[in-house]
């Protein structure tokens, strides 16, 4: 099986994501090879950002067997079912356990969300989020995970502790903001940074936790194509130590960049390949472009 | 004569803080130094308005620490006034524990209460726990009012408790004596009125623990802890997703303001004789909301000017000579609206007194339209205590690099960009 594979960082199967009748996500399986980056394209509403959800714990999945009885002629029923199971002491029918998702060979759908990021996976939005009143070096000291001056007894016994990991995490900070060319803007405020420096400074939030696997969620979205080429640079820099796995619309860079691509059209992998064998996919293009093309 | 003007403009703008502090100051002072010009019981006015400011810059401090430091609109402090209140008095009164023991209780059941009430509330978004709070509040209050009827004593009927331990310790030995018994005259030598021991001995007390409340809030502000806080203030879906716990920060913030709140009605508690019900509306919980809100919201600084001068205006309207000094009359012989007062057989006094809440209503509107931050605003946080920690080689490499890309002009830097773009 594939989950006995040392490569594989996160391993999603069979996945469910659906909103009462929209079925965002139907039956999705992908995997994602450990040090490569990996690209998520499709056309807007196929899913992508969902499956981050749902990898992510963000959304929970649903499972496809409850769907089925709802859309059953036996809805009305299942109220009188419910009942005459109770009664009857039946044993319940044991609900049978669609897909999974697997970081690393550990289970992670049913995690809460912050658990899941704890786990070495991390994540960016669509839309560029930070803490507008912390200063950029703040904005990465937050991000560090379980430090100690987080938890409420400690800051009043443990004194010595936390100043040996703020000097710490401010030298890792530092470090990553030479990495990421954005000394410059180390003391300025959340809010007084351009589109394309907050997306530098979400990256820039991940890597002090130093994540195992990377996922982005349009990282050019909205940003100049010579900044955007450098964020690509950087992430690239990356790939020795983490798996980067991104959600991108501008296919310049998906090509030029990744190492494996999954193309997502209503709710499902349709494709999967590396950059050429994806280029030449029929499906792909139907997908984009319609049938007709 | 336009170049000074300009210069004295300029002057003007690097201080407007202090000037619009002073100038809203200033009134008030002047109106309390009237007011305690004027009163014959001097020094009680000034301990009693002491006691009062403490009292209350404990109670902001604990709504300020969930307002100001992690965003979550408490509208129902004022019950965990009551149940610190309550608790520690109907513990001293009626089954005997001594105060301190009594006061721990209440501190402890106070904080329970707000875990209690975090446990759902931390899920909802701002607005609904602003609903929830006051409606919790009110729920408390409710209860409290009939507390022994629902609690030991069905028969009853009374909604007021004595205050058995103010009332012992003013009237037990060391307490009841005068200042001056002890030789310490210069007050009543200066005709200022009479001390007693036990009013020195509570403001002493009160300023110990309002200044420890203040070190431990203080603790709080400036750890990593705060910081995390804050950031939850500002959005707290990126704090999960950096893998943090949002929901145990905002229990454990509700817990201890509640704690906190839990002192300030201790405290509060002591300043009556006896407590009521009617003591603990939700107008006490929207009073300490215009104390941070003018102070200051997200810094105890803030809210301890906003106490001081919210309280020292209430206070100096209160004396009853000011009332009757500062004021005008509004009846039949008014020009103008004379003939419509007659009509409606209105006498109006009008005297700040009477415009307390039209004044502070008015000042809290200014304050959210053109002061938002306050009078003392939430210090923009610099990094420097961050960097204090490297070593100076470490510092220097990265001051460096900010000064580098800070000292070329927006021009400057495409020039550069565009020679790196040629010679690649």
């Amino acid at each position: 099986m594939e989950r006995t594979q040392e490569d594989v960082s996160l391993d999603a199967k069979d996945i469910y994501k659906h909103f009462g009748g929209v079925r965002a996500l139907h039956g999705t399986s992908l995997v994602v090879k450990k040090n490569k980056i990996i690209s998520l394209i499709g056309p807007n509403g196929s899913g992508k950002t969902t499956l981050f959800n749902v990898v992510t714990c963000w959304l929970k999945k649903t499972n496809p067997q409850e769907k089925k009885d709802e859309t059953d002629e036996n809805q009305k029923n299942k109220f009188l079912m419910w009942l005459t199971q109770k009664f009857e002491r039946k044993e319940k029918v044991e609900e049978i356990d669609v897909g999974h998702v697997l970081f690393e060979d550990k289970r992670i759908d049913g995690l809460s969300t912050h658990e899941a990021a704890l786990t070495g996976m991390l994540r960016t939005f669509q839309t560029t989020r930070n803490w507008p009143k912390l200063t950029v070096l703040e904005n990465l000291l937050v991000a560090p995970y379980k430090q100690t001056g987080e938890s409420f007894l400690n800051i009043f016994f443990r004194g010595k502790k936390i100043k040996e990991e703020e000097r710490r995490n401010t030298l890792k900070a530092l470090q990553i903001l030479e990495f990421l060319e954005i000394t410059h803007i180390r003391d300025q405020l959340g809010e007084e940074l351009s589109g394309g420096q907050l997306k530098l400074l979400a990256i820039g939030r991940l890597l002090i936790s130093s994540p195992r696997l990377i996922l982005l969620d349009e990282p050019m979205a909205g940003v100049n194509p010579t900044l955007g080429n450098k964020i690509m640079d950087k992430i690239v820099e990356l790939k020795k130590d983490s798996t980067i796995f991104l959600i991108e619309h501008n296919m310049d860079v998906v090509f030029n960049y990744s190492d494996e691509i999954f193309v997502m059209a209503r709710g499902k992998i349709i494709a999967s390949g590396t950059p050429n064998e994806i280029q030449e996919n029929k499906k792909v293009i139907e997908a984009y472009l319609g049938a007709d093309y | 004569m336009k170049n000074k003007i300009n210069k004295f403009v300029n002057r003007i703008k690097g201080h407007t803080e202090l000037i619009l502090g002073l100038s809203l100051a200033l009134p008030i002072i002047l109106l309390y130094l009237f007011g305690l010009m004027v009163t014959p019981r001097k020094t009680y006015m000034v301990i009693s308005t002491s006691l009062v400011i403490l009292v209350f810059f404990v109670g902001a401090i604990s709504l300020d620490l969930e307002v100001g430091s992690v965003g979550l609109p408490n509208f129902g402090k004022v019950a965990f006034f009551a149940i610190g209140a309550y608790t520690s008095t109907l513990l001293y009164n009626y089954f005997g524990v001594p105060f301190p023991v009594a006061v721990v209780i209440a501190l402890i059941v106070s904080s329970g209460f707000g875990y209690l009430i975090s446990i759902p509330a931390v899920k909802l978004r701002a607005d609904y726990f602003a609903i929830m709070t006051i409606a919790g509040g009110e729920v408390i209050r409710l209860i409290l009012q009939y507390e022994q009827r629902w609690l030991w004593d069905p028969t009853t009927n009374t909604q007021t408790i004595a205050n058995l331990f103010t009332a012992r310790v003013s009237t037990s030995h060391p307490f009841n004596k005068y200042l001056s018994d002890f030789g310490i005259t210069i007050f009543k030598d200066l005709g200022l009125g009479t001390i007693f021991i036990w009013e020195l001995t509570l403001l002493i007390v009160f300023i110990i623990i309002s200044i420890l409340v203040y070190l431990f809030v203080q603790q709080i502000r400036k750890s990593p802890y705060g910081r995390t806080l804050r950031a939850i203030r500002e959005d707290d879906i990126t704090v999960t997703s950096v893998g943090k716990d949002v929901g145990k920060f905002r229990w454990q913030v509700t817990t201890v303001s509640a704690f906190i709140a839990g002192i300030a009605g201790v405290m509060y508690a002591t300043l009556f004789n006896s407590l009521d019900a009617t003591n603990f509306t939700p107008g006490l919980t929207f009073q300490l909301y215009y104390l941070i809100i003018i102070g200051g919201l997200g810094n105890s600084k803030g809210a301890f000017a906003g106490t001081t001068l919210v309280t020292l205006f209430l206070r100096g309207t209160a004396v009853r000579e000011v009332q009757n000094t500062i004021k005008f009359s509004l009846d039949s012989d008014t020009p103008i609206i004379g003939s419509i007062l007659q009509i409606l057989q209105l006498e109006l006094d009008v005297n700040p007194f009477n415009l307390r809440f039209v004044i502070l209503g008015s000042m809290l509107i200014a304050f959210l339209l053109f002061k938002p931050a306050g009078l003392i605003p939430e210090p923009r946080i610099d990094n420097e205590k961050y960097l204090k920690l490297l070593t100076p080689e470490e510092r220097l490499r990265s001051d460096e690099a900010v000064g580098v890309r800070q000292s070329l002009t927006e021009k400057e830097r495409i020039e550069v960009e565009k020679t790196e773009e040629s010679v690649l």
